[in-house]
């Protein structure tokens, strides 16, 4: 009967209006939005300069855009290819674990969030391969040099890449349409979603030996053969702490933006059902945000430190030249990411379970730790300072506040960090509930002991650091700092999980009474996710400064100066600003979906009378 | 309604980011120029060290961590100051510091307690600066200038940079010192033994020596050759430090002779 219904009025609206949205959904807007440049570029085609082209056939080495510039066209289409790519890879995450808590536990919801999720990949999907489609013709066009060496090494991979992208449509849409197909064989459909992850991180992997080996290149000697060179390529020593980030990154993004897009539905309900479900939607945004947040510091250390191995020149250009104001707007935003999470996690201890006033007095000792910390880790290096300034002073370095502008300093309070955030998360998992197996006060104790000697351990590490030579601080101390604080989160998490496995609920968690600030925060933590990966992004790039590829193919274009901080930051808030008018704008297409199915709904009680006339 | 202040809210943060990011110092980082070495543009001593400071704040980016004299709280070691380097370091250990700066380059040039680099210096004849034997000797003679003396002749650097004059035998003290340093010479170190007296002090399996320190030879039977090397190069509180008393060409010929003896008095044991 339904069918019946339904295919009625697909036929009824399924004129152009219908297909249009389909074919918007799949991203051919920006089709479209491609197709409006290319015709621009035709009627600007005078302007188009092509200055070192040599003749006509010899080959160019770069061409340009009037006004815009080849590099921020580059720019701002690579910012906007990689996020959503961040966005398409982070969310099957996102889908797979949440589909399979739901299997495990027979909670429907998650499978509800992870099937909500998916609806905005398919939209997502298309336009992730439409920039994508873009950047390939801006490289090729506007830097044909670099293009030509790159496929000169890395050819096959560009073959590779085209089945892998093959096979993740294919994958993704058996995926998506066979949901409720697959319910009944709910095992095969989890392999389904597995095997998308497994596509995507292979299509991920293989663009980062692309890039990673534009920034550490390696030696290929004319006595390799032509795979041997094609693997030292991909090889490269930034290629494995490059794909562990991005991986973790990827959880990460697609935690907060679930998160944001439930803060953002949160705040347009208009049922007290809606209200529940979004609230309790951007909980587990949120949760699993934080999840991939807490390990990613450890990951973006072990890229430094390979960095730093590779070449000494390009680690102090980042972290000590030009480039190392960076770190310090890096520090703002993920301090700022910080403070949003906990503070979720504050407001949630305050309305959901209301425990406020039972755990007050920790959240205020972790407030101050937080912003004691984020005070030392944006502490620069060196001050900006007037003469008279720097005079007082004696020197750029601040008598006092000089200390924290150090490595050792920073390394020590993002751990730190880590720890008061961790702790929030925990506390915030336990609220509610008490455990009931028989070892749960041992457990506890276990667990301040663990805490507290965690501390003192990364605090006197961090203090020893002033005392002893670089290469120890950075090749043990630092490291040790790490396997410290990952030890506590990989002792921790399991020992909660178990012994709140038959915990007895001592009060009721209650959705959709979080307060409107509360969702702020999470398109806040959304927005700062965006943003530090632009930058990032930016830094990673910035790092090969006048080279396509570092210290072998250098950039002789007119843009191979790296520009003031000031002019890279509106470029990339315009991007990321960009990005979510494209994202709201997918959001809503995906919603004209509910929508025709509330009106499908409606119809069938209207028509269903009739039918049992019939 | 609701999107609306969500897009204002988002709009609030990427302005303040991108207000914060507008009040750091804004600078251009240029390229640097890809400028070839002219030696026809040599002429006198003041040429060499105008080549070198130029190659000293551009191209070789030694500015970027080093120092020229001021205060002690630079990223790597000052080249001034009161104890500059120009008159205090020989050819062979400059050329090391530059070419293969991992080697023994974590002795402190300063009388200061000593410390380890804060950052390792990149190779500066490898890509990504790749400077070129006379421009680094340029470099060295813009380093003496500032102590002082500069030894370093537009002759040498001409020499070095034409690559006939190197086949015809010319010997630019830099290019003798690549031939030297990485061999060692067994029996020139038997007299850098003597001249730092360190029989006084250790003997070495059945060769007399005194009884302060420990016997060489087991260490020399068990250690690998870096631990045996970095033992003897870098300072320890027993026998201080040897940059002031011998060149690294030396201590590579005492590190030849102490190897040596391990393999004869291997046979001498063994007999």
């Amino acid at each position: 009967m339904n069918h019946t219904v339904e295919t009625t009025i697909d036929t009824r609206e399924g004129g152009f209006f219908a297909s249009l949205i389909g074919f918007m959904k799949k991203g051919g807007w920006l089709i479209l939005l491609s197709l409006g440049f290319f015709l621009l570029g035709a009627f600007l085609n005078d302007g188009f300069a092509f200055a070192q082209e040599a003749g006509g056939s010899a080959m160019a080495e770069y061409r340009d855009i009037p006004y815009l510039g080849s590099r921020n066209a580059i720019w701002i289409v690579a910012q906007l290819h990689i996020l959503f790519a961040g966005f398409v890879l982070g969310v099957p995450m996102f889908a797979l674990t949440c589909e399979y808590i739901g299997y495990k536990t027979g909670d429907v919801r998650y499978d509800k969030l992870a099937k909500e999720f998916t609806k905005l990949l398919t939209a997502s999907f298309g336009t992730t391969a439409t920039f994508g489609a873009i950047l390939l013709f801006l490289l090729v066009g506007m830097y044909p040099k670099l293009f030509n060496y790159l496929s000169g090494i890395f050819f096959p991979t560009f073959v590779l890449y085209s089945f892998l992208f093959i096979l993740e449509t294919v994958v993704l849409y058996i995926y998506w349409y066979g949901w409720d197909y697959m319910a009944g064989r709910k095992k095969l459909h989890l392999f389904m979603g597995l095997l998308l992850n497994l596509v995507g991180l292979a299509i991920m992997w293989t663009a980062d030996a692309w890039l990673s080996f534009q920034a550490s290149p390696v030696v290929l000697s004319d006595s390799m053969g032509y795979w041997q060179k094609l693997w030292a390529a991909v090889h490269n020593p930034t290629w494995n702490p490059v794909n562990i980030h991005r991986v973790i990154g990827n959880v990460v993004l697609g935690g907060f933006m679930c998160g944001a897009y439930a803060g953002i539905r949160y705040l347009g309900a208009k049922t007290k059902e809606e209200r529940e479900h979004y609230d309790w939607m951007g909980y587990i945004g949120n949760f699993i945000g934080t999840f991939g947040l807490l390990p990613l510091p450890f990951a973006g250390y072990w890229l430094m430190r390979e960095v730093y191995e590779y070449n000494q020149q390009m680690g102090i250009t980042l972290m000590g030249g030009i480039l190392s104001w960076l770190f310090i707007l890096q520090a703002i935003q993920i301090g700022v990411l910080f403070l949003g999470v906990n503070y979720y996690f504050w407001q949630g201890l305050a309305h959901r379970a209301r425990v406020e006033a039972r755990y007050k007095k920790y959240i205020l000792a972790m407030i101050t730790t937080l912003i004691l910390c984020f005070g030392v880790w944006l502490t620069p290096h060196s001050l900006v300072a007037s003469l008279s300034e720097a005079r007082a002073m004696g020197g750029t370095h601040h008598p006092l506040l000089g200390v924290f502008g150090v490595m050792s300093a920073k390394l020590t309070v993002v751990n730190l960090m880590i720890l008061t955030t961790f702790i929030s998360f925990i506390l915030y998992w336990r609220a509610n509930q008490e455990s009931t197996v028989s070892w749960a006060k041992a457990a506890r104790i276990f667990q301040y002991i663990l805490f507290t000697v965690a501390v003192i351990v990364v605090i006197a590490l961090g203090v020893y650091g002033y005392y002893v030579p670089a290469v120890v601080r950075v090749k043990i101390l630092s490291t040790l700092q790490v396997l410290v604080v990952l030890f506590v989160l990989i002792t921790v998490t399991p020992l909660t999980a178990l012994s709140l496995k038959s915990a007895k609920i001592t009060g009721t968690m209650t959705w959709g009474v979080m307060p409107v600030r509360s969702q702020y925060v999470l398109v806040s933590n959304g927005i700062m996710v965006i943003l530090i990966m632009t930058l990032m992004g930016y830094v990673r790039s910035a790092s090969r400064v006048h080279f396509h590829i570092y210290g072998v193919l250098r950039d002789t274009s007119p843009y191979a100066f790296t520009p003031p901080i000031g002019f890279a930051a509106v470029l990339m808030a315009s991007t990321t600003f960009m990005f979510c008018l494209i994202v709201l704008f997918i959001f809503w297409v995906a919603g004209l979906s509910d929508k025709a199915q509330k009106k499908l709904a409606s119809s069938t009680n209207v028509l269903e009378p009739l039918e049992v006339k019939d | 309604m609701y999107i609306l202040k969500v897009l204002i809210f988002v709009a609030s943060i990427l302005s303040g980011f991108a207000y914060i990011a507008l009040q750091i110092p804004q600078e251009v980082s240029m390229p640097p120029q890809e400028e070839k070495f002219d030696a026809a543009k040599v002429k006198t001593v003041d040429d060499i060290v105008d080549i070198g400071q130029k190659i000293f704040f551009g191209k070789g980016q030694c500015a970027l961590c080093h120092a020229l004299g001021g205060g002690t709280s630079g990223r790597c070691p000052n080249l001034g100051g009161e104890n500059p380097v120009g008159i205090k370091l020989t050819r062979e250990f400059e050329y090391e510091t530059y070419t293969n700066p991992e080697a023994y380059v974590y002795i402190d040039y300063t009388d200061s307690p000593p410390k380890r680099f804060a950052a390792r210096m990149p190779e500066i004849n490898k890509p990504p600066i790749g400077l070129t034997e006379p421009e680094m000797l340029t470099v060295f003679a813009f380093l003496q200038k500032n102590s002082g003396t500069v030894e370093i002749t537009p002759e040498e650097v001409i020499a070095l940079a034409n690559p006939h004059k190197k086949e015809a035998g010319a010997s630019p003290a830099f290019v003798a010192a690549v031939e030297v340093i990485p061999m060692g010479d067994s029996v020139s170190g038997k007299a850098v033994f003597e001249k730092l007296e360190c029989g006084g002090c250790h003997k070495i399996g059945t060769l007399s020596g005194g009884d302060k320190g420990p016997d060489l030879l087991p260490a020399l039977n068990t250690k690998e050759i870096s631990v045996v090397r970095s033992a003897i190069f870098e300072k320890s509180d027993h026998h201080g430090s040897y940059e002031e008393k011998a060149t690294v060409k030396e201590m590579k010929d005492l590190l030849s002779y102490l190897v040596g003896l391990k393999e004869v008095k291997k046979g001498v044991d063994g007999a």
